[in-house]
């Protein structure tokens, strides 16, 4: 299970590049809330990657 | 030859233990240019060619602009050159005397550098060239240099990691700087002044954010033992919920419209 976990926020890292990737390209296309909604996506997404496996909160 | 003398003896005498393994300075006067020099200037030139003397060499620039884009390449040759003698003097010329130069003929070129006039390839290739140029300052080890020999170096038996690097966090670690990549590529391809220099800024932090969570993720998968996976997927549920729910609202509303 714990392996499935490591897996699920290496999976999300992944995610969150396609969405920061997005967020760039529809700045490029002249989409700024596209642009700004794929870019707070991409930053959760990462943040529940790296929470993941370093979870500062738990016991 | 000096390998050879550090294998058989160990003991390193005094007076050879004192060359530092880094150094752009020579013993004396230079017999030929030094790596360092050439490592230095060929980045160097290219990024001034490509950065600075094309732009200031177009028709519609004034004179102000190519006198400061020669002032910009005496500093870059003069600089390595004079750090054969006096290091400090040579490394300010060099780095703060060519990068101020730099700067001031873009400031003095005014519109004639806007961003829809730049072709992106060439400031992307340019933009390498300033990286390697810094680098080229930096302390890199020279080739044939013994590092024990440096008189810093700590002697005695090599320390042992204290633990090993889970398996596959290399693959992790090259997953995350590939997709650093990637926004900072496509940034390039923004036209509009304003937007690139936002798609630019947003691209180096994105980037910074992505090396270091590959990182955190590499070396953090398997030291998480203290914590069972409900825990985890417990902690990490706020951003991931607020993650989904904003794709769900983005899916409904690319639905109705």
């Amino acid at each position: 299970m714990s392996r499935a976990v490591d897996l699920l926020s290496i999976i999300l890292m992944v995610l969150a590049i396609a969405a920061f990737g997005v967020g760039v390209h529809a700045l490029g296309k002249r989409a700024d809330l596209e642009a700004l909604y794929w870019l707070v996506v991409g930053a959760l997404v990462l943040k529940a990657a790296t929470d993941m496996v370093r979870p500062k909160g738990g016991r | 030859m000096r390998l050879e003398s550090a294998s058989v003896e160990p003991e390193v005498e005094p007076q050879s233990s004192r060359t530092p393994a880094v150094r752009l300075q020579g013993e004396g006067a230079p017999q030929r240019l030094p790596t360092a020099v050439i490592r230095v200037l060929v980045p160097g030139v290219y990024a001034w060619l490509v950065t600075v003397a094309l732009p200031s060499a177009q028709r519609d620039a004034s004179a102000l602009p190519k006198v400061s884009a020669f002032f910009a390449l005496v500093c870059l040759i003069g600089g390595p050159v004079v750090a054969l003698y006096r290091e400090r003097v040579g490394r300010a010329l060099g780095v703060y005397g060519f990068v101020g130069f730099a700067v001031m003929t873009w400031l003095l070129l005014g519109d004639l550098l806007s961003g829809a006039k730049l072709d992106p390839l060439r400031a992307a290739l340019g933009s390498v060239g300033w990286a390697l140029f810094a680098f080229g300052w930096g302390s890199v080890r020279e080739v044939g240099a013994i590092p024990e020999q440096d008189p810093h170096a700590l002697t005695g038996a090599p320390l042992t990691a204290r633990s090993m690097l889970p398996k596959g966090a290399g693959v992790v670690m090259g997953l995350g700087l590939a997709g650093a990549v990637v926004p900072i590529f496509l940034a390039w391809r923004i036209d509009r002044p304003l937007h690139a220099l936002l798609g630019h800024a947003v691209a180096v932090v994105v980037a910074v954010a992505l090396v270091t969570s590959a990182a955190v993720i590499g070396v953090s998968r398997g030291n998480t033992r203290q914590h069972s996976p409900r825990t985890r997927l417990e902690l990490a549920s706020r951003s991931l919920g607020l993650a989904v729910a904003l794709l769900s609202l983005g899916f409904m509303a690319a639905m109705l419209w």
